[in-house]
């Protein structure tokens, strides 16, 4: 396969070619067209003026004096003829010899036209231009008057320094070829970086990126690998995060549950303690079980694909029966969930769904409000969108935890761990889903005031 | 209208196709009426003019003829160097007679009163052939290189070889050669002074001008004198005491006495080839002009427009 510079070195060295020999011809025209033609006009004149020397008669020896004279200063061959025999007057005996003019050349000339004709003069043995004056009395043809100027044809003009010409055309082809040649390596040479880096990206090194040197299409292209090699790298390292978070997450309960139940097996523990171990394993395994629960909700939530189909689904309903399932959870911190209800609304949702988004962040609310506090579900209509709001009155986060807030497994309070049971996965998870609900949310949060969560997903319309 | 004429009309138009498809028809020159014809290989047509200068009927001619001769004053053949026949017509009926397979490259042909026969010259093959009255072949001779001026004198037939220089006499009824004079080169047009002068124009050699008239002596072919005249002269006459002498180099015509005096010039037409002696005129055609002129005492009477080329003049009834 040809390579793309190759390509285009040979379509614009043909172009470069054409150009020449375009240029030869187009030359050539205008040398016929206006140096000949030219010629041609000033021969006329010139033969025409020297024509009214003749005053009828015999052609003079004087005459053809003068005319001789005029040829010794004249740039052109001029001269005078008289004699019959060059001016085929004998043309209906048999002629075997070159006359100056022809028989029809002739009936021309006695009927007083001029003549021009370019072309082999066998007596000049070159290409020449002529102009033939006739000098006519009483119908005779007393004499003529030819101009010639040799024709150097611009072919026969080369023919002389014919390699000369082949070799510096060829010389100049090749000059600009070579010229052509280095232009569009350089221009290709981001090209073939960016080709060397992708392949290096192909080869698993997502750190590479490429010099972005020039503005042209070339540099953005260049731009956009890199942005595109970045968001590679990032999703690279994100995943192996958090890869090692996923084992780290379950390698402590593991050693939890593998470290009490050896020293249960040995019989390291007490009898009176032996109680409390086996709730501490029974513990550790709830905690396995709902953090693998929630890593296949979030692996569900992200590889949700469009053929899971909505439905409308009137909001309120869902809400009571969430605050339902809570309420109970919330009691035990002594806190009070008040849910402030638009009845009227109606979303295309899946009920399964909103429902876990809405748990999610009142099992986070509850994880982190201060026992007794109040905690408010509300949903209202604002325009076409729905609003719902979990708002609580805990710790709150810091400004510069919010950001990071849905990556996953990741925690504001580091030190508190895992003993206040949750995973870090369960913003990621409704994250996941209100983008599969074509919603947006938001988080606003001051700390030692509260959280407050905002969801917009779209009202359905027509129902 | 009757059936008859209706019939008779239906066969008329019938004769006249049929005659369409054969020979053309010229108009009739009455017998008795003398004429100068001019032969205009331009155009190609013959102009026959009278006494009078007047173009009485003009032969528009259908094929490329060169050249025409008087046959017995009543017929005339036409006869063309790129044609392969020669063609005779009856002036009295316009009619075509016969015609003579010469093939091609036929100069010039004469006809010999006394024998009746047709002498042609053939340039392409070099010979000179008899042919008698009917257009049969009676003998051939080759002669030298494109034989074209011939003249007959004394049971002799004198031809000019135009490309070579000689001059071959044949013996009239056997065409057996008798002598070869050298002579110049494109030597054209012959007259015979006084029985013992053979004078011989030309157009000169190659693009060198011939300006003279040589003089042989007729017994032995030898150069005798030469004449200084104007420019090619190429065509020739007589009456009793002067040689009319046409030069085309230089549109003269000259009049020489028998002696070699030239006696009078005159400038008349453009490029002439050709002089005649009709009636009291002397006449010559300008090819290059197209015109006819009838001359008397060295002076133009009439200027008579013909068709293009007049190159040749036919005569009859040269004398009152």
């Amino acid at each position: 396969m040809k390579k793309l510079s190759t390509r285009i070195w040979t379509v614009i060295v043909a172009f470069l070619a054409l150009t020449v020999l375009f240029m030869y011809v187009f030359t050539d025209f205008l040398y016929e067209g206006l140096y000949v033609k030219d010629a041609e006009n000033s021969m006329v004149e010139i033969g025409e003026k020297l024509s009214t020397m003749y005053k009828g008669g015999k052609v003079t020896d004087d005459f053809i004096a003068k005319i001789e004279n005029y040829n010794e200063y004249s740039n052109m061959n001029v001269f005078a003829v008289r004699n019959p025999r060059e001016l085929s007057a004998c043309v209906p005996f048999d002629i075997d010899y070159d006359t100056l003019i022809g028989a029809d050349e002739r009936q021309q000339l006695l009927k007083g036209k001029t003549i021009t004709k370019k072309g082999y003069e066998e007596r000049f043995d070159r290409q020449v231009i002529s102009v033939i004056i006739p000098l006519t009395d009483q119908q005779r043809l007393e004499g003529i008057i030819y101009i010639y100027f040799p024709l150097a044809k611009i072919t026969e003009m080369a023919s002389k320094e014919v390699f000369i010409l082949l070799g510096s055309a060829a010389i100049f082809i090749f000059l600009i070829g070579f010229g052509v040649f280095k232009g569009i390596k350089h221009i290709m040479k981001p090209l073939k970086e960016l080709q060397n880096a992708a392949e290096k990206m192909a080869e698993g090194d997502y750190e590479t990126r490429v010099e972005v040197k020039s503005k042209d299409e070339i540099g953005q292209l260049s731009q956009t690998f890199n942005k595109m090699a970045t968001s590679i790298q990032q999703e690279d390292e994100a995943q192996k995060q958090f890869l090692a978070t996923v084992s780290h997450e379950l390698r402590t309960p593991i050693s939890y549950v593998k470290g009490y139940g050896e020293a249960l097996e040995h019989g390291f523990i007490e009898e009176s303690k032996k109680q409390e171990t086996i709730s501490l394993i029974v513990r550790e395994a709830n905690r396995l079980e709902k953090l693998t629960n929630e890593l296949l909700q979030l692996s569900r939530a992200v590889n949700q694909t469009e053929s899971v189909t909505l439905y409308p689904l009137p909001l309120a309903e869902t809400m009571r029966e969430v605050v339902q399932i809570t309420e109970q959870q919330a009691s035990r911190k002594a806190i009070r969930i008040r849910a402030e209800i638009d009845e009227e609304i109606i979303i295309n949702a899946d009920e399964e769904k909103i429902k876990q988004i809405l748990i999610n962040l009142i099992e986070n609310a509850l994880r982190y409000s201060e026992e007794g506090t109040e905690m408010i579900l509300s949903s209202k209509r604002e325009e076409n969108m729905a609003i719902i709001t979990v708002q609580d009155h805990g710790m709150g986060i810091p400004t510069e935890d919010l950001p990071h807030i849905t990556e996953r497994f990741y925690r504001v309070n580091k030190a508190r761990s895992r003993s206040d049971g949750g995973s870090g996965l369960g913003l990621s998870i409704v994250d996941q889903l209100v983008k599969y609900h074509k919603g947006i949310w938001h988080i606003n949060s001051e700390l030692g005031i509260g959280t407050t969560v905002t969801i917009q997903i779209p009202i359905l319309e027509e129902f | 209208m009757s059936w008859k004429k209706i019939w008779t009309l239906f066969i008329l138009s019938f004769a006249m196709i049929l005659g369409g498809c054969q020979e053309a028809t010229y108009p009739a020159i009455p017998e008795t009426k003398d004429f100068v014809a001019s032969v205009n290989i331009q155009a190609p047509s013959i102009s026959f003019i009278n006494e009078q200068g007047k173009v009485f009927t003009t032969w528009k001619l259908e094929e490329g003829y060169t050249g025409a001769t008087l046959i017995h004053h009543q017929y005339v053949l036409l006869y063309g160097f790129q044609l392969k026949k020669a063609v005779v017509y009856n002036l009295s009926t316009g009619k075509q007679v016969y015609t003579i397979d010469t093939g091609l490259g036929v100069t010039n042909a004469i006809y010999d009163e006394k024998n009746k026969k047709i002498y042609l010259a053939n340039g392409k093959t070099n010979r000179v052939e008899i042919y008698n009255e009917h257009g049969k072949l009676l003998k051939d001779q080759k002669v030298g290189n494109y034989p074209m001026s011939m003249m007959l004198y004394n049971k002799q037939l004198y031809v000019i070889n135009y490309k070579d220089t000689t001059l071959s006499i044949l013996q009239v009824d056997t065409l057996k050669p008798v002598k070869n004079w050298t002579i110049e080169k494109s030597s054209n047009g012959m007259v015979i002074v006084e029985n013992k002068q053979l004078w011989i124009g030309g157009h000169g050699e190659g693009i060198k001008p011939n300006s003279t008239v040589d003089i042989f002596d007729l017994n032995n072919g030898k150069k005798m004198s030469q004449i200084k005249l104007p420019m090619m002269p190429v065509g020739f006459d007589k009456n009793d005491h002067k040689v009319y002498v046409i030069s085309h180099g230089d549109s003269a015509l000259s009049e020489v006495s028998f002696d070699g005096k030239v006696l009078r010039k005159t400038e008349v037409g453009a490029n002439p080839f050709t002089v005649n002696l009709f009636k009291d005129y002397v006449v010559v055609a300008g090819y290059d002009d197209h015109h006819v002129y009838f001359l008397q005492n060295g002076k133009i009477v009439k200027k008579i427009n013909v068709d293009k080329g007049p190159f040749q003049l036919l005569v009859r009834g040269k004398e009152e």
